[in-house]
C-alpha cells in the first residue's frame, strides 16, 4: 500500500518537472501605478474623515449652532418686552405728555 | 546598480528605482503567490499590496537579509492573508450559505502552470488540489522549493526557520499529500 502510494506521488511529482514559471504581463507596472496614485487620492479624503478629526469637528459646529441658537432665543426675548412695553403704552395712552 | 544604491534611492521615492525594482522582481514573486493562491487575480491583487508596502516601508528595511529576500516575506505574508480570508469566507459560506454568494474557483490548471502537456493535465490538477489541501507551513514549504525550485537557505530565510525544519516540514508535506492523492483517486 505504501508503496503504491509512493509511486502515485512520484508519478504526480514528475509533472512539476513540465511547469513553466508564469511571469506578470507587460501592464503590470501601470496597474501598479494606478493603484498606488488611487490610495494616495483616497488617502486624503479618509485623512479628513478620521474620526479623531471628524468627532472634535462636529462637537465644535454643534456648540457654536447651539450658542447661537441660544443667543437668538435670548435676543427674541428681549424684543419680545421691548414690543409688550411700547404696546402697553400705546393701549394706555401713556405717551401723552403730561403738563407736569 | 547594486543594492545599497538601489535602497538609498527608493528611500528617497526615486521613481526609476521603484520600476527597475519591480521589473526585476515581479515575476518571480508573481510565481511565488500565485502557487501559494492558485487564483490568477488574487495573485494580482497580492502583488501589487506587496510592491506598494514595498515603497511605503523601504524606510524601515534593516538590511538584515537581502532586498530580495524582504521583498518576497512580505508577498508571502499578503499572500497567506488573502488564503486565511479565502478559507475564512469558506466558513462562512458553509455555515451560512444564504447569506454569502459561493465563490467559483474553477481555474484551468494549464493557465496557471503553462507547459504541462494535455495528457498530464489531470494528475497536475489532482496534485495542486493534494497541496491545497496541506497545512499552511507544509504547503508554503514544499511550494517554494518542489514547485519554485527555490534553494533550501533561501527558503530558511523567507520562512525563518532552520535548515531541520524546512525539511521536517517537507518530510511532512509529502506524506500528507500521498494520503491526499489517494483521496483524490479513491475516495
Amino acid at each position: 500500500m505504501n508503496k503504491h502510494a509512493n509511486s502515485l506521488l512520484e508519478e504526480h511529482l514528475n509533472v512539476l518537472d513540465e511547469i513553466q514559471a508564469v511571469g506578470t504581463d507587460h501592464f503590470f507596472y501601470t496597474r501598479l501605478r494606478a493603484r498606488m496614485d488611487s490610495k494616495n487620492a483616497s488617502e486624503v479624503w479618509s485623512f479628513r474623515l478620521r474620526p479623531s478629526l471628524a468627532i472634535p469637528a462636529l462637537t465644535i459646529l454643534l456648540v457654536m449652532n447651539g450658542i447661537l441658537l441660544f443667543q437668538s432665543t435670548q435676543h427674541k426675548d428681549k424684543q419680545d418686552s421691548a414690543y409688550s412695553i411700547q404696546r402697553f403704552a400705546a393701549d394706555y395712552n401713556q405717551s401723552i405728555e403730561t403738563i407736569y | 546598480m547594486n543594492e545599497l544604491e538601489l535602497i538609498g534611492r527608493l528611500r528617497q521615492g526615486d521613481e526609476p528605482a521603484f520600476r527597475w525594482l519591480v521589473d526585476k522582481l515581479s515575476s518571480r514573486i508573481h510565481y511565488t503567490v500565485l502557487n501559494i493562491l492558485q487564483d490568477p487575480d488574487e495573485a494580482d491583487d497580492a502583488l501589487q499590496e506587496t510592491f506598494i508596502q514595498v515603497y511605503e516601508s523601504i524606510g524601515g528595511f534593516k538590511a538584515e537579509s537581502s532586498l530580495s529576500t524582504w521583498v518576497h516575506k512580505i508577498a508571502i505574508r499578503k499572500a497567506l492573508e488573502k488564503l486565511r480570508k479565502r478559507k475564512t469566507r469558506q466558513r462562512i459560506q458553509s455555515i451560512i450559505p444564504w447569506w454569502m454568494p459561493e465563490e467559483k474557483r474553477s481555474v484551468d490548471i494549464s493557465l496557471l502552470n503553462p507547459g504541462i502537456v494535455a495528457e498530464n493535465k489531470e494528475k497536475a490538477t489532482a496534485l495542486f488540489k493534494a497541496i491545497d489541501q496541506l497545512p499552511e507551513n507544509q504547503k508554503l514549504a514544499f511550494t517554494l522549493i518542489r514547485v519554485q525550485g527555490m534553494k533550501h537557505d533561501e527558503v530558511t530565510e523567507i520562512m525563518g526557520l532552520g535548515v531541520k525544519a524546512i525539511e521536517s516540514l517537507l518530510s511532512r508535506a509529502k506524506e500528507n499529500l500521498k494520503k491526499n492523492l489517494e483521496k483524490y483517486y479513491y475516495q
